[in-house]
C-alpha cells in the first residue's frame, strides 16, 4: 500500500509539467549563476575563491528555499485540499503517517531532481579547475540536507493550509524567519541561548556547506530537525478535523517534550568526541584527497610547529583561524604521534587566547607548514596553500631578510648573494623619490639599507643626483621603486652599470606604480623585466642578477649555495619553466591549467619573446603557465635541504595594526622555529592547482549550452502538450 | 448498517454545522439526503467517511464505531466528493489502478470491472484533464466502487451533467447500488425520487424530516396570523413564518382539519387560507 501511495505521489508530481518546469527554471537561475562565476573566475587573474562557493552560497540557495521549497509544499497539500483529492485519499483506508512520509520522500526526490540538473555545472568546473570530487559531494549533500530540513519546516507550517498562496506566503515568511532567528542572540546574553542560536544558524551552515565542509553536528542538528517537524506535522495532520479534542493538549505536550529531547541529544551528540571526530574525518578532510595522500607519507611522532601567517580583517580573522586549528586537529589525528605546535604572530597584539594554542615541545624533532589562506576563504584554495609548504632547516641559521611587500624579491636575490659567505658591497642608489617628494621611496633606500647591514652586506646609500658614485667598488648596484622618468644623473649610472658589467637590480616597488606605468618603464630603459624585478639586459647570460629568476639558480653563484631556496612568486605568471642545472629541481606549486586557449596576458607577464616591445594582449599567450615554484637543489651527497622561506606580504600587511609592527614578531616565530636543533625535514609536497581556469569564450558557449537546454525542453513540453490536445 | 447517535459538529468552537442528528440506514437503503446549501450536507458525509469527525455523538457502521475503527470502515465506504476531485495529471487507468493499489485489491480486475461499469472504454488512456466534466464524474463514480464498498456516498453527483449525462449517470448509480447502502446528495427531487427509497431532509444543521419515497402524506396547510396556540397538540405540526404577522402550520396526519381551524378561530387568530396538499418530496420545502 506504501508502495502504491509512493506512485501515487510520484505521478502526481512527475506526470505533471510543474515540477519539470520548475527545474528548468531552477536551472536557468543556475545558468545564470554559472556565468557570473565563470566571468568571475575566467579573467587574467585567477580568483582564490571557490567556484562551489559562488554557485552554492548567499543569493541562490535563498532563492532555492524561499521560491522552490513553498510551492513543493503547496504542491504537497495545499494543492490536494484545495483540489479535493485529499479526502479521496483519507477515504482510501490509509493512515496519515504513511501519507505523510510518503509526501515526504516524493518532495526529497524533487528537491534531487532539482540537485540533479544542477551537476553539469560542477561537472563542468571540474574539468575546468580540478575541483576536489569529495568537496562537490559534500556541497551537494549539505545544500541537501538543509533543503530537507527547511521542507520539513515548511511542511509544518503549511500541512494544513488550503490555500495555495496562503501556503507560500507561510512558508516563505516562515523560512525567512527561521532564517533570522539566529539574530536574537544579540538579544539573549545567557550561554544556553547562544549555543542553541548557534546551532539553529542556518547562514552559517550555508557557508560552511558552499565550502564544502559538512560538519557533524550540523549533519545530526538537520536530520534531527528534520524528524522533529515531521512528528509535529504528523500531530497537526491526525488533529486535523477532530476539533478541539484532547488531541490538541497532547500534542503541545509533546512539541515540548520532543523539542526539549531533540535539543538534549544534540548537545549529548554534539559533545560526544570519537562520533564528532569520526564524522569530521570523512568530510572535512574528504576535501583534499591529495592532502590525505600526502599526510600517509608523514612520519610517526611528528613534532611539528605551525606559523599562522596570516592577519585578516578583524571580522574574519577568528574563523580563518578557527578553520586553520581544525584543520591542523584533523592532520595529527591522521599521523601517529604528531603534535602541532601553532604559533600565531598576533597573539601578542590581538589577543585571541581562545584560539591560540601554544606549546614548547622540549627534544622535539621540528619542522614548520607554512599556512596560507586566502581572503574569501575557499576550501580549495584553502587546501591549496596547505599543502604546498613545508619548513625544513639545516643546522645553519638562516638569516631572514627583511622584506615588504614587493621588495621580497630583492631579499630573495641578496639572501643568494649572502650564500657565498663573501662580503658585498652593494650600492643603494636613492633620490629618484625626490623629484616628485614621495617621502616613502626616498626614506625606503635608507631603510632597506639598514635592513640589509643586519645580514653583514656593505650598503652604502647614495644618491645619483648629489652624489659622485664610482660604481666599480660595488658588487651590486640596487634601484629601488625606480621612476619612470630618470633624471640625467641617475641614467647615466644605469648606463654605466650596462657599460662595466656590473650588476645593476633594478627594483620597482609594486605600490607605486601601475601595470602601465612599468611597461613604460621597461621600454624607455631597453630592460626586459618581470613584474617587480627588472634586469639589464645586458647582464643577461652573464650576471646572475641579470638572469630572470626562473634560471638564476643556474648561475655559478647559485651553484656553490648549499640548500634549498623557495621561491614565491606568486604575483608572477611564467610561461615556462625550466631548469638549467639538473642538481636544481623545481616545484611548481601554481600551475594553470592546459588549455588550447589561454587566459593569461596584459602586462604582468614577462616577455621571453623575440619581441620585447611586445604587448601581450589577453589571451595571446598559451598555457599553462606556472603562477609559482619551489626551487629545491639537490646533490648527491647533499645533506637535507635548507628551506628558506618566504612570502608574503600578507604578513605584513594589517591594517589594524600599525605598520611593522607585527614583523617583529613573526620574525621571532621564524626564528624560533629555524633554532631548533635536528629538524624534521619534510619534504615539500607538490601542490595541486584547484583554480578556475575556464576562458571567457568557453564559459559562454557552457552558459548557452545550458540555458538553451531547458528552453528546448520547454519547447518540447508545449509541442508535446498540444498534440495531445488536437 | 449505519446508525448516527446524537452526532453533532461544531467548527471552531461555535459555529454548529450539524445538531444532534439521529438516524439509521439499513443495508440495501437507498436515501436521499436534501437540503439548502450550507445545510450540513456535505458536513455529514464527511463525518460519514471520517474524513471529520464528530464534536459530540457517534457514528456506527455495521455496529462498529467509526472513530474505533476508522481505517478497517473506511475500505467499506466509497466516496464521491462534489465537484469529482481527481488527480488530472493523470489518466483514468494509472489513476484507477492506482487507487485499487492503495485498497489493497488486485488492480487489473477491479479496473476492468469499473471500466466497463463506467463505460470508460474511450476514454481510458487519455489524461483526465482532458475528458469533460461527464467523463471526469464517471472516474470519480469509478473510482468511488473499485474497491465494491457497502456504502456508498455520493455527494452531488450529477451537478453540471447535461440532461443525458445525469439519465447515464442515474442509470449507472442504480445499477452499482444494489444490495449495498446508497447515501446521497443532490437538490433535484425528481432525482430523489427516481432514485431512493427514502429522503433525509436538513435544514440548518438539524434534521428536519426522514420520510420514505412514496409514503409521504397529504397535509392541510393552514395559514393564519398570531402565534400557534399550544393547547391544540398535534404530533406532525410544521410551523414555518411567512412573514412578519403572517405563519404557516401544516398539519399531517389529519383527514378533516374542521375541527382544528374552529379550535384556532376560538383562540382568537385569524386564519387566513386553509388548503389540502399532496404529499411528495417538493412538499417537503413549501
Amino acid at each position: 500500500m506504501f508502495k502504491a501511495l509512493l506512485k501515487r505521489e510520484f505521478m502526481r508530481f512527475f506526470a505533471g509539467s510543474q515540477v519539470w518546469l520548475l527545474c528548468i527554471v531552477y536551472y536557468g537561475v543556475l545558468a545564470t549563476f554559472f556565468r557570473l562565476v565563470v566571468s568571475s573566475q575566467s579573467g587574467p587573474q585567477p580568483q582564490l575563491v571557490s567556484p562551489l562557493q559562488l554557485v552554492f552560497s548567499g543569493g541562490y540557495i535563498i532563492l532555492l528555499w524561499v521560491l522552490f521549497l513553498p510551492v513543493i509544499t503547496l504542491k504537497s497539500f495545499a494543492e490536494e485540499r484545495s483540489a479535493g483529492t485529499w479526502d479521496n485519499l483519507c477515504c482510501t483506508g490509509v493512515k496519515v503517517e504513511s501519507i505523510l512520509v510518503s509526501k515526504f520522500i516524493v518532495a526529497m526526490s524533487v528537491l534531487i531532481t532539482m540537485l540533479i540538473v544542477t551537476l553539469p555545472i560542477p561537472f563542468l568546473m571540474y574539468w575546468g579547475c580540478h575541483l576536489d570530487g569529495m568537496a562537490i559531494v559534500c556541497s551537494y549533500v549539505g545544500v541537501f540536507l538543509l533543503g530537507v530540513h527547511c521542507l520539513s519546516y515548511c511542511y509544518l507550517i503549511a500541512c494544513k493550509s488550503k490555500s495555495m498562496i496562503s501556503t507560500f506566503i507561510l512558508c516563505a515568511i516562515g523560512l525567512v524567519l527561521y532564517w533570522a532567528l539566529p539574530y536574537l542572540r544579540m538579544l539573549l546574553n545567557d550561554p544556553l541561548w547562544q549555543i542553541v542560536f548557534e546551532r539553529v544558524d542556518l547562514s552559517r551552515m550555508i557557508k560552511k556547506t558552499s565550502q564544502g565542509f559538512l560538519i557533524s553536528q550540523d549533519i545530526i542538528y538537520l536530520l534531527s530537525g528534520t524528524v522533529f517537524f515531521i512528528c509535529l506535522s504528523y500531530l497537526r495532520l491526525i488533529d486535523f478535523g477532530r476539533g478541539y479534542r484532547i488531541v490538541s493538549r497532547v500534542k503541545w505536550l509533546l512539541v515540548v517534550v520532543l523539542l526539549s529531547l531533540s535539543f538534549y541529544l544534540i548537545q549529548f551528540i554534539s559533545s560526544h568526541k570519537s562520533f564528532v571526530t569520526h564524522f569530521s574525518k570523512s568530510t572535512d578532510l574528504a576535501l583534499s584527497k591529495e592532502y590525505l595522500r600526502e599526510l600517509k607519507k608523514f612520519p610517526e611522532n611528528l613534532k611539528v610547529s605551525v606559523l599562522l601567517p596570516k592577519q585578516l580583517e578583524i571580522e574574519t580573522y577568528q574563523e580563518s583561524r578557527e578553520m586553520i586549528l581544525k584543520f591542523l586537529e584533523l592532520t595529527a589525528s591522521y599521523v601517529k604521534g604528531m603534535e602541532v605546535e601553532i604559533i600565531d604572530p598576533d597573539f601578542e597584539l590581538l589577543k585571541m587566547e581562545r584560539i591560540i594554542r601554544k606549546t614548547t615541545f622540549k627534544n622535539s624533532q621540528i619542522g614548520g607548514i607554512l599556512l596560507e589562506l586566502n581572503e574569501k576563504q575557499s576550501s580549495i584554495a584553502y587546501h591549496q596553500w596547505i599543502t604546498l609548504e613545508t619548513i625544513t632547516h639545516e643546522n645553519q641559521s638562516i638569516r631572514y631578510v627583511k622584506a615588504f611587500h614587493g621588495e621580497q624579491q630583492i631579499s630573495s636575490a641578496v639572501n643568494r648573494l649572502l650564500r657565498k659567505n663573501e662580503q658585498k658591497n652593494v650600492c643603494v642608489l636613492t633620490g629618484q623619490g625626490e623629484l616628485n617628494l614621495n617621502e616613502k621611496s626616498r626614506l625606503g633606500g635608507h631603510q632597506f639599507a639598514l635592513a640589509m647591514k643586519e645580514f653583514g652586506l656593505n650598503v652604502k646609500v647614495m644618491n645619483p643626483l648629489t652624489d659622485n658614485i664610482k660604481i666599480t667598488d660595488f658588487d651590486l648596484i640596487l634601484s629601488i621603486d625606480s621612476q619612470n622618468t630618470l633624471p640625467e644623473k641617475y641614467l647615466k649610472v644605469i648606463k654605466d652599470c650596462r657599460e662595466k658589467s656590473i650588476p645593476l637590480l633594478m627594483c620597482k616597488g609594486i605600490l607605486n606604480a601601475d601595470q602601465n606605468e612599468r611597461w613604460e618603464a621597461l621600454k624607455e630603459y631597453g630592460l626586459v623585466g618581470m613584474q617587480n624585478i627588472i634586469y639589464q639586459k645586458k647582464y643577461e647570460n652573464t650576471d646572475p642578477l641579470s638572469i630572470p629568476i626562473r634560471h638564476f639558480s643556474a648561475h655559478p653563484i647559485v651553484k656553490q649555495l648549499k640548500g634549498l631556496t623557495v621561491y614565491q612568486e606568486n604575483s608572477m605568471v611564467f610561461k615556462q619553466y625550466s631548469p638549467i642545472d639538473p642538481n636544481i629541481s623545481v616545484l611548481p606549486f601554481a600551475r594553470t591549467e592546459k588549455s588550447i586557449e589561454s587566459i593569461w596576458g596584459e602586462s604582468s607577464i614577462e616577455s621571453t619573446l623575440a619581441n620585447k616591445e611586445q604587448r601581450f594582449n589577453y589571451g595571446d599567450i598559451e598555457g599553462p603557465f606556472v603562477s609559482g615554484f619551489v626551487a629545491e637543489r639537490r646533490e648527491s651527497n647533499a645533506k637535507k635541504p635548507l628551506l628558506v622561506l618566504l612570502n608574503s606580504r600578507a604578513m605584513f600587511e594589517n591594517r589594524f595594526i600599525k605598520e611593522g609592527a607585527n614583523y617583529n614578531l613573526i620574525m621571532g616565530c621564524i626564528e624560533y622555529l629555524l633554532s631548533e636543533e635536528n629538524p624534521n625535514v619534510l619534504v615539500p609536497v607538490s601542490p595541486h592547482n584547484f583554480r578556475m581556469y575556464i576562458h571567457e569564450k568557453v564559459g559562454m558557449k557552457f552558459f548557452w549550452v545550458i540555458l538553451l537546454s531547458p528552453i528546448f525542453v520547454i519547447l518540447c513540453l508545449i509541442i508535446r502538450k498540444s498534440s495531445k490536445f488536437n | 448498517m449505519i446508525k448516527l447517535s446524537n452526532v453533532s459538529k461544531y467548527y471552531n468552537k461555535n459555529i454548529c454545522a450539524l445538531k444532534e442528528i439521529n438516524f439509521s440506514i439499513d443495508k440495501g437503503e437507498r436515501v436521499a439526503i436534501v437540503g439548502e446549501n450550507g445545510a450540513g450536507k456535505s458536513t455529514l458525509f464527511k463525518l460519514l467517511t471520517g474524513i471529520l469527525h464528530p464534536s459530540i455523538g457517534d457514528i456506527q457502521i455495521n455496529n462498529v464505531s467509526l472513530e474505533r475503527e476508522l481505517l478497517s470502515l473506511r475500505k467499506c465506504i466509497g466516496y464521491l466528493p462534489e465537484n469529482a476531485p481527481l488527480l488530472l495529471e493523470l489518466t483514468p487507468q494509472s489513476y484507477l489502478e492506482n487507487l485499487a493499489s492503495l485498497y489493497g485489491i488486485d488492480h487489473i480486475g477491479s479496473t476492468e470491472k469499473v471500466k466497463v461499469a463506467c463505460q470508460l472504454q474511450n476514454v481510458w488512456q487519455r489524461k483526465i484533464f482532458t475528458l469533460s466534466k461527464g467523463f471526469r464524474q464517471r472516474v470519480a463514480l469509478a473510482a468511488a466502487v473499485i474497491h465494491d464498498p457497502e456504502i456508498l456516498i455520493l455527494d452531488e453527483p450529477t451537478v453540471g451533467l447535461d440532461p443525458l449525462q445525469i439519465q447515464q449517470f442515474r442509470q449507472m448509480i442504480l445499477k452499482m447500488s444494489d444490495n449495498k447502502i446508497l447515501l446521497f446528495s443532490t437538490h433535484v427531487l425528481s432525482e430523489v425520487e427516481n432514485i431512493c427509497d427514502r429522503c433525509l431532509y436538513l435544514e440548518s444543521g438539524a434534521l428536519k424530516s426522514d420520510v420514505k419515497i412514496g409514503e409521504q402524506s397529504d397535509f392541510w396547510k393552514i395559514c393564519y396570523k398570531g402565534t400557534w396556540p399550544i393547547e391544540i397538540a398535534i404530533v406532525n405540526v410544521d410551523e414555518k413564518s411567512l412573514s412578519v404577522d403572517e405563519w404557516q402550520v401544516k398539519i399531517i396526519d389529519t383527514k378533516y382539519p374542521e375541527k382544528i381551524i374552529s379550535k384556532i378561530c376560538e383562540l382568537g387568530l385569524e386564519v387566513r387560507s386553509v388548503e389540502p396538499v399532496k404529499g411528495n418530496l417538493e412538499s417537503l420545502f413549501s
